[in-house]
């Protein structure tokens, strides 16, 4: 009896006197900045999360989404900027802005990445290195610094320039920094490559990180934008109170400036000479095809040519994409459900340049009249040329474009790829994809048998034999041509989000040249000869014999090419104001490869995509909206 | 003691469910003045499934279009690939043995013991101390195994196979937990005079709750057994962490009443918890309750006999709850969620996270409470009724600042004690019990409403007046849903030529007769997003009611059960609100369509349809905006359950041994009554996509024997 209550009271007493010590425990998942910040490995963890906010223009990057980093709903319906500009259409979609000018917002993002680069350069002073280790990590700083600028002046023309982290209870004034002009913003973002590209060296050799030399290509990129902006800014000219405080818009004197400053970052990178063509001179068009693929398939075999590389690691687990989901054609996407979501279109394979017409682009003649212009659909009075294989009418082309896109008949993963879009029954009569003036397909009949033998619209008994025109699930070609370059020959696809592990090129020897000989025809100054080489030498790796002249024409005809679907495209159509024009109540266009079962040749008909309506760019769309207006005090950007 | 064994929907049997259950309770009383209880209770249970879950075997089974047969030109031996709508085969992710399984266990045991000391120098001074102690242990494993899908090829008669689950992978969980709480009670009870009643009651409490969770995921070269060591080694991940929550608390309480006629009660908690700074980690939060007895009252007990009680009551208080992410007074690194890297080609490095801003300031979320309540009975207790009024004013609930920063400020701001609502309500129930000869029956019903208002919602400044309707949620209903008003459909091509511009860019070139039109609110020529109007209610329900009758005669017992909900909508999503979601199968109901009399003429004749022409794909305009064509009023009556019973309890029985003998009959889920189009599915599970473990109606017939 005692024995227990004495049990109790002192239970009771133990409880009641503990003080709240029972409550401090300690976080499982946080570490103190001295920690961190006390050995390079720490740094180096803490310089993965700035690279992994980097705006890299990568497989992960979608208009509607943005910098989308593979991080929750990997979704994007193959909304890729491969879809949005005169390169290509989506299989479903044909939107060249998702929402309006909302698209590839990234302002939020950028202002915090920004401030988390602030944070390092606010701690590399009370590290525990020496001066060279600290003028590295400033250097990295910087590159990083240079890179988020340049995209938020993409974006948005003239912004906030913040490089101190202010604290919460700031004031007013401390905390809302006005935008600065365009070109002050340009400026900047060229002075900060010049830091970084003056503190760091040339680096391990990984491609990963910020050197000297992805810094100046940076500023090689960055002057060119800047340049074109200011010299081509009449051919759109905006108005408003942001251009008229210059917020954005630049005036086309000081184009010069920034070609100059580009020619000569470009100059140091080519003259230095650590970087060069892979597989310069290849033996045969064949032989140019596969080079030209295998870079793509893999970077890490080209790191002579690739100056960045952003790697992908983990499938499906944390650090993949979905291009090879989005990409593969209908017969190879294993047991992927909506493949063949983006179809490179006819405008972009007309721009090619056939090896017997060298410094021409090479619009595919389908008919015996030779007129290229006719996008109304099959014709019965006009004769059409016809072929054994589908193949054939591509074979005089560059070798690059078997590369890029899928070719109607050509081998992927040995396996031989069907797009066909209509047939002609032996009666003459055209059925399919074909009718005149965009009229509704009749698809009826599906199959047709000549001679004990049957014949499928599609060219293929199910979805499994063929990769074109049907309307099924949206996973077939509707311009007779695949996606092809960065895909992965071996790789199958799963069902699972973000298993394909290709790694992207974020800058390569080859837009160098392109940017230098881009700067000096459009200036006039630099080394003409150098940049001419530099074109001829990027044709001569796709196989061409000859030489042709440094002009315009050449040089952006040659960059349209080369860097096809390298997210490019996009930039060049905003920085030389050509979207409005490029887009102006106008259709993509599709090239649509068709039996004829009187014959059983192939013949093949221009037109206008199936299921599409023309589309208009807005002029406001050279710029992006800026977000918070109403809590920032900016200025917002015009006609928003 | 209890066993469950519930095989589940499929023929399959590949979902089930099985449980086994236990609990022991014993007294003892030690001495004279000390009693002991030694609670013991636990449970093992098991849940299985192929690994895809019903949501995808159900979403295959909705999908799958009927001209896809289940087996590839059907030959049995060669399951078709069929990935209709998004979904897959349900036969075949439909078997675990083909496609993999999922398995999900857990343990718990839940002790606790107490020990109460009736203090004997002080009378009526319970001491008491317990402690209780609770483990969980959970483990899970799921296994992904690669199968073939066909197409067939009737070019070459050959079967085309397509792999799945590759590469086959395996994975084990395990999650193990505790929960031990300590408490110290001092209860004390006393009557003065005769007539004062007085009881004050001490607690301490602190309460521990801590776990560790791991995970492996490992994929196979090739699949051989289903077992971590025998998967490959080149692709794995691993995960595990750990967890600790700590909350102290006291409580006291003071009681008193005057004959049981006048009663008030005073309680006071002082909580406090691990998650917040030092300084604001404690908070003190009373309750005062009052209440009158007026039945006890000498001119109602005198004078009105048929009262047989009469209670007026109310209470006054405020309540705490911890909440928020804990640690935020910590300025640290976050060492998760800061991304992943590749410095070199094939090793991933983990970032860090930058700090969010400290926030020293984060405490309890309170809430102040109102309640008015009357209890009523009348005739001997035959009909009593109670009703209650009441507003809970919730104040320092957690969001985010976002008025004074820029969003070029870049730092992620803490969460903090901002947000406040009031939520106002009345319940009302009532029981009858009644007997006529031997026929008796008892009724019993209850019905709540309640509503709740944001109070102070913080936003982002507004940039207009306009603004501000469309987006601000201050002093407004949280449960409003802006819709369009929905005119009807179009009738001709002329009218849709007429009305303003629904569909964006694109005008209105894509609308046909028999789309939804919709007013146009503003007047501006165009339907867009500032047409919308606050017409609808969310999906949770405003009022809750049930009803229960229980009725006998002699042998016989009777008994339903009504169930509903009111003030609320469902809006589904995927297949059962788009025709031909993502080209899988469509419900019938969309057959009831408007459609050309010949689909093969552009110029035959529409023939008109409920629901609006079917098409597939995109820039569909308006066809799915929300209006009440696809929100519907989920209000719903149900009659749960209707019972019918009939027992023998008889001298002869009870010579045989047996006690009492009960047959009976009841349907579960009998009926509902509801909006047609919400009707076929479960109004209870409500909106969103609705590929969910359908409700059964269940029928039993069964004896009850007791020996």
């Amino acid at each position: 009896m005692k024995l227990y209550r004495n049990i109790i009271l002192i239970a009771l007493l133990g409880l009641i006197a503990c003080n709240d010590d029972f409550l401090n425990l300690e976080p499982t998942d946080k570490v103190s900045a001295d920690a961190l910040f006390s050995s390079p490995e720490g740094v180096k963890v803490f310089m993965a999360g700035l690279y992994y906010q980097m705006p890299i223009e990568d497989f992960n990057w979608t208009p509607d989404k943005g910098f989308s980093w593979n991080t929750g709903d990997a979704n994007n319906a193959g909304m890729f900027p491969i879809v949005i500009t005169d390169d290509g259409i989506g299989s479903e979609h044909q939107s060249i802005t998702s929402r309006g000018g909302y698209d590839f917002e990234w302002w939020e993002q950028g202002y915090k990445l920004n401030r988390d680069i602030n944070l390092l350069f606010q701690v590399i002073p009370e590290l525990d290195v020496d001066q060279e280790a600290k003028d590295a990590l400033y250097g990295e700083a910087s590159f990083m610094r240079a890179y988020v600028y340049f995209e938020l002046a993409k974006l948005y023309g003239g912004v906030p320039i913040i490089t101190t982290i202010a604290p919460v209870d700031a004031t007013e004034e401390e905390l809302n920094v006005p935008r600065s002009t365009e070109k002050e913003t340009w400026d900047f973002v060229l002075a900060t490559c010049d830091t970084a590209a003056m503190l760091l060296d040339a680096g391990d050799g990984s491609r990963r990180r910020g050197t000297k030399y992805v810094s100046l290509a940076l500023k090689s990129r960055a002057a060119l934008h800047a340049a074109s902006v200011a010299k081509y800014w009449d051919q759109s000219p905006l108005s408003g109170a942001a251009v008229d405080a210059g917020l954005v818009g630049m005036d086309p004197s000081v184009a010069a400036g920034y070609y100059a400053q580009c020619i000569s970052a470009s100059e140091e990178i080519i003259e230095d000479g650590l970087f060069s063509l892979f597989h310069p001179s290849p033996a045969s068009v064949e032989e140019a095809t596969e080079n030209y693929r295998q870079m793509f398939e893999n970077p890490n075999r080209a790191t002579g040519e690739a100056i960045f590389i952003r790697g992908y690691t983990l499938q499906g687990v944390d650090l993949g994409s979905c291009q090879e989901n989005w990409g593969n054609p209908a017969q190879t996407a294993g047991a992927w459900p909506h493949p063949g979501r983006f179809c490179p279109t006819l405008d972009l394979a007309d721009i090619y340049e056939n090896y017997s017409d060298p410094g021409q682009s090479a619009p595919i003649i389908t008919t015996v009249d030779g007129d290229v212009e006719n996008y109304d659909g099959y014709d019965p009075s006009r004769t059409y040329l016809e072929f054994d294989h589908p193949s054939e009418i591509f074979a005089d082309k560059d070798a690059r474009l078997g590369a890029t896109v899928i070719l109607p008949g050509s081998i992927w993963k040995d396996v031989e790829i069907v797009i066909q879009g209509a047939y002609i029954l032996p009666d003459g009569s055209p059925i399919g994809h074909i009718e005149l003036n965009n009229a509704a397909v009749v698809g009826s009949p599906a199959e047709y048998e000549v001679d004990g033998s049957v014949y499928y619209l599609y060219g293929g008994s199910t979805p499994k034999l063929y990769s074109g025109f049907s309307s099924a699930g949206g996973n077939m070609t509707r311009t007779g041509f695949g996606f092809r370059k960065f895909l992965d020959s071996e790789y199958v696809p799963i069902l699972g989000w973000n298993y394909s592990t290709t790694d992207w090129i974020d800058f390569r020897y080859a837009e160098i040249l392109l940017n230098y000989a881009e700067a000096v025809v459009e200036s006039g100054t630099g080394d003409a000869t150098i940049a001419a080489e530099g074109i001829n030498a990027l044709r001569h790796r796709a196989a061409h014999q000859g030489d042709i002249p440094l002009t315009l024409e050449n040089v952006l005809r040659e960059r349209r090419v080369e860097m096809a679907f390298e997210n490019k495209r996009y930039w060049d159509l905003i920085r030389r104001r050509e979207y409005h024009t490029a887009f102006f109540d106008t259709y993509r266009h599709a090239l649509v490869p068709v039996q004829d079962l009187r014959t059983m040749k192939y013949l093949f008909v221009r037109r206008n995509c199936h299921n599409t309506q023309p589309m208009t760019f807005d002029d406001a769309w050279y710029y992006k909206t800026i977000p918070g207006t109403g809590a920032n005090g900016l200025t917002q950007n015009p006609q928003y | 003691m209890g066993l469950i064994d519930d095989g589940g929907l499929l023929r399959s049997q590949d979902i089930y469910y099985n449980k086994f259950n236990f609990r022991s309770n014993v007294t003892a009383k030690l001495t004279d003045n000390l009693t002991a209880n030694v609670n013991i209770s636990g449970f093992v249970d098991e849940r299985g499934s192929p690994a895809d879950g019903i949501f995808n075997i159900w979403r295959g089974t909705v999908s799958s279009l009927p001209n896809k047969a289940v087996y590839a030109n059907d030959n049995n031996k060669y399951l078709h690939r069929v990935q209709d709508g998004q979904a897959m085969n349900p036969v075949a992710i439909g078997q675990s043995d083909l496609a993999g399984y999922t398995i999900n266990e857990d343990k718990v045991f839940q002790t606790s013991f107490d020990l109460a000391w009736e203090v004997p120098f002080v009378k009526g001074l319970v001491i008491k101390g317990v402690a209780a102690f609770d483990q969980r242990f959970y483990q899970g494993k799921g296994v992904r195994t690669d199968y073939e899908l066909y197409d067939y090829s009737v070019e070459d008669d050959t079967y085309l196979p397509t792999a799945f689950n590759t590469p086959a992978s395996i994975n084990n969980a395990y999650n193990n937990s505790h929960y031990l709480t300590l408490q110290a009670h001092a209860i004390y009870k006393t009557t003065i005079g005769d007539n004062h009643n007085l009881g004050a009651t001490l607690v301490y409490e602190q309460r521990d709750q801590a776990g560790r969770h791991a995970g492996i995921l490992k994929y196979y070269d090739f699949f051989t057994n289903a077992q971590i060591d025998q998967a490959g080694e080149t692709n794995a991940a691993s995960s595990g962490n750990e967890w600790q929550v700590r909350n102290m608390s006291y409580l006291g309480r003071l009681n008193y009443d005057y004959m049981g006629k006048y009663l008030l009660e005073f309680a006071a908690r002082y909580d406090g918890t691990y998650r917040y700074h030092p300084d604001r980690r404690w908070g003190f939060f009373p309750v005062v309750t009052g209440g009158w007895r007026i039945s006890d009252e000498n001119f109602i007990k005198d004078n009105i006999s048929w009262i047989s009680n009469l209670k007026i009551r109310g209470s006054y208080g405020i309540i705490g709850q911890d909440a928020g992410a804990p640690f935020q007074y910590v300025q640290a690194f976050s060492t998760s969620g800061g991304g992943t890297y590749e410095f070199t080609e094939g090793t991933l490095t983990n970032g860090a996270a930058t700090p969010v801003i400290v926030n020293e300031e984060l405490t309890w979320m309170e809430s102040n409470i109102k309640d008015i309540g009357i209890d009523m009975g009348f005739f001997n207790n035959q009909l009593t009724i109670t009703a209650d009024v009441y507003q809970r004013d919730r104040t320092g609930l957690l969001a985010y600042r976002n008025v004074t920063l820029p969003n070029t400020f870049g730092g992620s701001l803490p969460q903090e004690n901002l947000n406040s609502d009031r939520v106002r309500g009345i319940e009302f129930s009532f029981t009858h019990n009644n007997s006529i000869g031997d026929f008796r029956y008892s009724v019993t019903g209850n019905i709540n409403f309640a509503r709740t208002m944001n109070v102070y919602v913080e936003s982002a400044p507004f940039t207009s007046s306009w603004h501000k309707y469309r987006s601000g949620a201050s002093d407004r209903w949280n449960d409003i849903v802006w819709t369009y008003n929905r005119l009807g459909q179009f009738q001709t091509e002329e009218e849709i030529l007429m009305a303003p511009i629904q569909n964006g860019a694109l005008g209105n070139l894509r609308e046909i007769p028999g789309d939804f039109k919709y007013e146009d609110v503003n007047g501006d020529g165009v339907i867009d997003g500032n047409d919308m109007v606050p017409n609808a209610y969310n999906e949770s329900p405003k009022t809750n009611y049930g009803l229960t009758f229980d009725a006998g005669w002699k042998g016989f017992d009777f008994s339903f059960l009504l169930q509903g909900a009111a003030n609320f909508t469902a809006r589904y999503s995927h297949a059962y609100t788009t025709m031909f979601w993502q080209e899988g199968n469509t419900p019938a109901y969309f057959m009831d369509r408007w459609h050309l009399s010949d689909p093969y003429d552009p110029d035959s004749e529409w023939i008109e349809g409920e629901w609006p022409a079917t098409r597939i794909g995109v820039n569909l305009g308006m066809l799915y905006a929300e209006s009440d064509a696809w929100r519907r009023s989920a209000s719903y009556l149900r009659i749960k359950n209707i019972e019918l019973g009939y027992s023998i309890n008889n001298a002869a029985l009870n010579k045989i041994g047996l006690r009492n003998v009960r047959a009976f009959i009841n349907i579960n889920n009998v009926y509902t009554f509801a909006d047609p189009f919400i009707k076929p599915f479960d109004p209870e599970s409500i909106s969103g996509i609705g590929w969910t473990y359908p409700i059964m109606r269940t029928f039993n017939l069964g004896i009850n024997i007791d020996f």
